[in-house]
């Protein structure tokens, strides 16, 4: 390795090879473009999943903390009924007078927010406010855990809805902890991960997911961001909306109503 | 251990170098986004979509239960699921399994337990004053939701 090469020849070879691979890269790169768009239509039947694009949201001025979503959603998606298992969770937030914050989530949400607990821990708070956050997975538009995963096992559709192949997730968690929401998760029984699909199984049939058609205070509230006169287009127009974790560039399609400084 | 670097001119190395980190970076930016291994996609978007339904939504009651169904429109809980307390139809609607109701006095007091977190105009009561032990029901019907 003691072949001498002068600075000019060096800077040359340099820049040929930069430019070089840049073009030949996206070469490649808009070869495959074509390959994506010419790739038979995914009609499914009468679905078209070109025609839809699924968002959320989830009113936390609604919220009473039942629970009863968590556990309509274990029952119509066959999650594991033990609570360390969650597709969807409702958390608590209360704030104090001193602006101290306690957060919690008993059994994900799944049995309620028991009086005993709330009074016995709070008992000597000076509470200024108190409130509950239903949470799933954010369905994000550029999804952390799409980009990690090492099989390619998660993807997103065309209709916004991240998914999972299961028989090919090897189970090794990354996704688990690149995703900021925490809303996946592992199930012992596939030995796969898993997280909200938003009932990818009802909505492509005309139904709701089964989250929605619990929650008795419309707390949570499903539409397609594609027509205007969806009930999340109308929240988006009529209400003053956020979303969680928004530095992170994620851009979730879940939006909230209400949230608190404290709420991540 | 004697390891020696292969004499190879510059360029090879250079070439060798940039063509490794073009084809790492096509590894990575086209997998599932970029439609590799479409097929195995749709393959797997059909199974999702051909999951079993499990709740029916209130409106699939009707058909059988009209005076029940009537009744309980008419009331304030009319935003509670007819499934959120008698549990998912599947079963019911295959083969007429019995779909009984959840009376019991805790499934209320989920929703209705006095709680600070809980907006302040919704009914709620503290539950260690009201009712003693006893179901709800006893007083209060649950699809007319009138005490």
């Amino acid at each position: 390795m003691n072949k001498k090469i002068s600075r000019r020849d060096f800077i040359k070879l340099g820049a040929i090879g930069l430019i070089g691979g840049a073009i030949a890269y996206s070469g490649v790169w808009a070869l495959f473009q074509g390959v994506v768009e010419a790739a038979p239509g995914m009609k499914l039947g009468e679905y078209d999943w070109e025609k839809h694009y699924w968002g959320y949201v989830c009113d936390s001025y609604r919220c009473i903390g039942c629970g009863r979503c968590v556990v309509a959603c274990k029952l119509e998606n066959m999650v594991p009924w033990e609570p360390q298992y969650y597709r969807t969770w409702v958390e608590r937030y209360v704030v104090t007078e001193d602006g101290e914050i306690f957060v919690d989530s008993p059994n994900a949400g799944r049995d309620g927010f028991k009086a005993d607990q709330i009074n016995l821990k709070y008992k000597n708070l000076n509470i200024r406010k108190s409130f509950f956050v239903p949470k799933l997975c954010n369905q994000c538009d550029k999804p952390p855990c799409v980009q990690v995963c090492p099989t390619g096992a998660t993807y997103m559709t065309k209709d916004g809805v991240t998914l999972i192949k299961r028989k090919i997730c090897i189970g090794c968690k990354y996704c688990i902890v690149a995703c900021p929401y925490g809303a996946r998760f592992l199930d012992p029984r596939l030995k796969a991960v898993d997280k909200c699909t938003l009932c990818y199984h009802r909505i492509t049939k005309g139904f709701l997911p089964a989250c929605i058609e619990a929650c008795p205070v419309g707390a949570r509230i499903f539409g397609d961001l594609r027509y205007p006169e969806s009930p999340v287009r109308k929240i988006l127009r009529g209400k003053r909306v956020s979303v969680l974790k928004p530095t992170l560039g994620t851009e979730p399609k879940v939006y909230y109503i209400g949230l608190e400084k404290g709420v991540n | 251990m004697n390891f020696k670097i292969p004499h190879l001119p510059f360029w090879v190395w250079t070439l060798g170098g940039a063509l490794t980190i073009l084809a790492f970076n096509i590894a990575i930016t086209l997998r599932a986004e970029y439609g590799f291994h479409l097929e195995k996609i749709e393959e797997n978007v059909k199974e999702w979509r051909s999951l079993p339904i499990q709740y029916a939504g209130a409106s699939a009651c009707i058909d059988c239960h009209q005076d029940i169904y009537t009744v309980w429109a008419k009331s304030n809980h009319i935003i509670v699921s007819c499934e959120n307390c008698h549990g998912p139809a599947r079963a019911h609607l295959e083969n007429r399994a019995r779909l009984t109701g959840n009376t019991s006095r805790e499934l209320c007091e989920l929703c209705h337990a006095k709680l600070v977190s809980r907006p302040s105009d919704f009914p709620q009561v503290d539950v260690k004053k009201h009712g003693g032990q006893s179901e709800c029901i006893t007083c209060h019907n649950q699809h007319i939701s009138r005490p």
